[in-house]
């Protein structure tokens, strides 16, 4: 009868007609894949099978000399600006299967359940933000932690979130901020870990670079600016910056 | 001096004590370095108690605590049981780490530790985290993050408010049932008909009522033995004596075929289920009802329970239908019209689900179109209210409703309805009389009582003013026509003769609504609700005059 709300879950089988002639390879990433064929589109493997979140497309794949199947979800550059970044070619994004995410800012839950993909059943996602849909997500996947919080408060959730590796942020006003993502990093990102923030891009400075904000504000030797990606997408123009915290110099 | 640590964990309480600070001073880069290399680190920093948490809702109130500064009685044992003994007189000898001065001069208030939580503490924290799993031995891997997973959830959940019994879900529920059963009990129903009219064809035009068809029939059963002495029966069944007689008479001269026992069993089981069925049906209406009150009285006292559970239904959730403008509400189930008029450029429909509630029916053809917006207007007004207010009342509600009622009248009449400030604030004066305690009685003598006595839990002052105030706040609650009653009270004799009778009721609301508005806006301190009550008992008995004045003043304002 009625539309189903949009963030419950959807039981979709794709029954799509180009099942046979998808193949789906590993593209660049570990834990992350493309598809070949028709449309290159960017996925993950599904986490939680039979199961997809926003609407979007499931892949099942045939396992070659095995009759299993393993099912890939399609991650949306448009939505996700992580994808975005992947599929503008950023060199490394420092997340794997096992590791741990620190995900904070204006959350998008599209963003979560890709990354819960991706890090797999042996990593963890900590979700900071006011995000009212991932907390009914994280029924149904088991490594996302999610903390109804503001960033800045980052003492409240200590005792929630274990060292991480990769610290990703996506927030618009970069300057006020700054401060309390400083602090995040500071208690929770281990050392040589790295950091992936998102803004608007119009902190560029006069020559039309995108400066890290943290390079610019701490003048110490711990954050090191390593790339920015700048992504073009629908909605106005953001950056991707990514930048390493106490590289050991080994 | 020796410093402790305190690290705060999803399964937990730790405490670590600092050894090798000599070795590597107070030095941060020298801690960074160390931190890396766990046995180093081990020989630096060791643990001296841990202190699981015994429950879920225990480790939920101390991260709560936590996150607020705040240090619990579990923390205080915890620490105190480990942490060396400290004099009252001298200073401690020893320091705690903390993560957050905030926590810290919480601990140092309460049980005199000195806490300390600089760059040197958070680097030895940090090292802490990162290797929590392998200082403690009863944890397994993997234990942390479900402690977290769970824990988290816990937290966030308090956070949104989660509360279980205004869950819109229900009632999205209950509607598609309704509307299931109501198929499946009429379809059943039909069945029973035809297969007993193998047997008692008749039966079908005396008795018109599905539910009471199958009540009959599985009275009757065999019709060749219904006879005079059934009849009573008949009579308590049906309600109708010549129904009954009706009944009895065509059974005899019927011309249906007669039906084996084993038959007739299985007819009587089918009619008990179909009776069971609408029974059911009842008490999941009257489920939805109440379920409606819990989560959106408001809207439910302005459309209706069934209408408004179909538009919350219909938009996806409570808070879908807050979100949508009052135009999307207007046509809500009316899509496919409103898509192919505008793809051919016609008239997009007027009404959608909406049209169900019964002020659609009451305006005149002309008008339709006019109630439907404003209907439309009022109801997301009573759902934004339903959504994001916290106090459950429906005082919002049924004044919209009023509204609802006046512009008709103005429709039919041309009687001129209040304003919508003036209606907006007599219902946030009733919230807050709710609010205060009084309970809303129907008749006097109980309003009384009760007005007395939420009178005196407030403050002795206002006792004073019981008296002139009380029979106000009598009438504020009650809603029509025992208004009436309270006519003779001497308080307000001009007020009332000033005003026709339409909008008495009204007038008599605003009035004692404007003591209590300023009551509430003003009772913040004592000396302020003293003033108050001074003012207001000067104001009622020694000006009559000014008092009246006052009030006649307002209602002037009003029309």
């Amino acid at each position: 009868m009625t539309s189903p709300t949009p963030y419950m879950p959807i039981l979709v089988s794709s029954f799509s007609s180009l099942k046979k002639q998808i193949k789906v390879v590993p593209f660049r990433f570990e834990g992350v894949f493309k598809t070949k064929g028709k449309d290159n589109m960017l996925c993950t493997k599904n986490l939680v099978p039979g199961e997809a979140l926003y609407g979007e497309e499931l892949m099942r794949v045939q396992n070659e000399g095995d009759i299993t199947e393993v099912e890939y979800r399609v991650w949306n550059p448009f939505r996700s600006k992580l994808s975005a970044a992947i599929m503008y070619g950023v060199t490394n994004i420092w997340i794997k299967p096992g590791s741990r995410v620190l995900y904070l800012g204006n959350v998008c839950g599209l963003t979560v359940s890709n990354l819960s993909d991706l890090v797999g059943s042996d990593g963890m996602v900590y979700v900071v933000g006011y995000i009212d849909d991932v907390v009914g997500m994280a029924g149904t996947r088991p490594n996302v932690v999610t903390i109804i919080e503001k960033f800045w408060n980052h003492g409240n959730y200590r005792m929630l979130v274990s060292t991480v590796d990769v610290i990703f942020a996506e927030y618009d006003r970069h300057l006020d901020e700054t401060l309390f993502m400083v602090n995040n990093v500071r208690f929770y990102l281990r050392a040589g870990g790295h950091y992936m923030i998102s803004t608007r891009a119009n902190n560029l400075n006069s020559t039309g670079q995108v400066k890290d904000v943290f390079t610019i504000h701490f003048q110490r030797k711990e954050f090191k600016q390593i790339e920015t990606i700048m992504l073009n997408l629908m909605e106005g123009a953001c950056s991707l910056v990514v930048g390493s915290y106490r590289l050991l110099d080994d | 001096m020796s410093l402790y640590l305190l690290y705060e964990s999803a399964s937990g309480y730790a405490l670590f004590n600092c050894h090798g600070i000599d070795e590597i001073g107070q030095n941060t880069e020298a801690v960074r370095n160390s931190v890396e290399d766990l046995t180093r680190f081990g020989k630096v920093v060791q643990l001296v108690g841990f202190n699981p948490f015994d429950s879920a809702l225990d480790a939920l109130n101390q991260i709560n605590a936590v996150s607020e500064g705040q240090m619990t009685d579990e923390l205080q044992n915890f620490l105190e049981a480990n942490l060396p003994k400290v004099k009252e007189t001298k200073k401690a000898k020893f320091s705690l780490g903390v993560a957050e001065p905030k926590l810290g001069s919480h601990i140092l208030e309460v049980t005199k530790i000195p806490c300390q939580s600089n760059e040197f503490v958070l680097e030895l924290l940090r090292g802490v985290r990162l290797h929590i799993d392998r200082f403690i031995e009863n944890l397994k891997p993997g234990d942390l993050e479900k402690a977290q997973l769970g824990l988290g959830h816990s937290y966030s959940r308090a956070k949104v408010k989660f509360n279980v019994n205004r869950v819109d879900n229900m009632v999205i529920q209950a509607i598609f049932l309704l509307d299931t059963l109501d198929k499946d009990v009429n379809s059943f129903s039909m069945r029973v008909r035809e297969w007993y009219s193998w047997h008692f064809p008749e039966l079908v035009k005396i008795v018109n009522d599905n539910y009471l068809y199958a009540k009959v029939a599985k009275y009757v059963d065999n019709k060749s033995e219904l006879s005079e002495d059934k009849l009573p029966g008949l009579i308590d069944l049906v309600g109708d004596e010549d129904k009954a007689k009706e009944i009895v008479e065509a059974a005899k001269a019927s011309m249906g075929q007669d039906l084996s026992p084993v038959d007739l069993i299985n007819v009587k089981l089918f009619a008990q289920r179909v009776m069971d069925l609408a029974e059911y049906r009842k008490k999941l209406y009257d489920y939805l009802v109440a379920k409606m009150s819990d989560i959106a009285p408001n809207l439910a006292a302005l459309i209706g329970e069934v209408v408004g559970a179909r538009l919350i239904s219909h938009a996806g959730s409570l808070t879908n239908l807050a979100k949508c403008p009052s135009s999307t509400l207007q046509i809500l189930g009316a899509e496919k019209a409103l898509f192919r008029a505008l793809k051919t450029r016609g008239n997009t429909p007027k009404y959608g689900l909406i049209f169900h509630s019964s002020f659609i029916g009451r305006a005149s053809a002309r008008n339709k179109g006019r109630m439907a917006r404003y209907l439309a207007n009022k109801c997301s007004i009573a759902s934004r209210i339903d959504c994001f207010l916290d106090k459950n009342t429906t005082a919002f509600g049924d004044k919209l409703r009023e509204q609802v009622e006046e512009r008709l009248d103005f429709y039919d009449k041309g009687v001129a309805p209040r304003k919508n400030i003036d209606v907006m604030k007599v219902a946030i004066g009733n919230v807050d009389n709710e609010v205060a305690g009084v309970e809303v009685d129907v008749n006097g003598a109980t309003a009384k009582s009760s007005a007395k006595k939420s009178k005196k839990k407030k403050s002795s002052e206002m006792d004073v003013e019981e008296l002139p105030v009380e029979p106000s706040a009598k009438k504020s609650k009650k809603k029509k026509s025992t208004e009436m009653d309270v006519d003779e009270i001497p308080t307000e004799p001009s007020a009332k003769k000033s005003k026709k009778k339409k909008s008495a009721e009204m007038d008599v609301d605003e009035a004692p609504t404007e003591p209590s508005v300023k009551k509430s806006k003003k009772s913040k301190s004592k000396v302020d609700s003293v003033a108050n009550g001074e003012e207001k008992q000067t104001a009622v008995t020694n000006g009559d005059g000014t008092g009246k004045k006052k009030k006649s003043r307002k209602s002037v304002q009003d029309s």
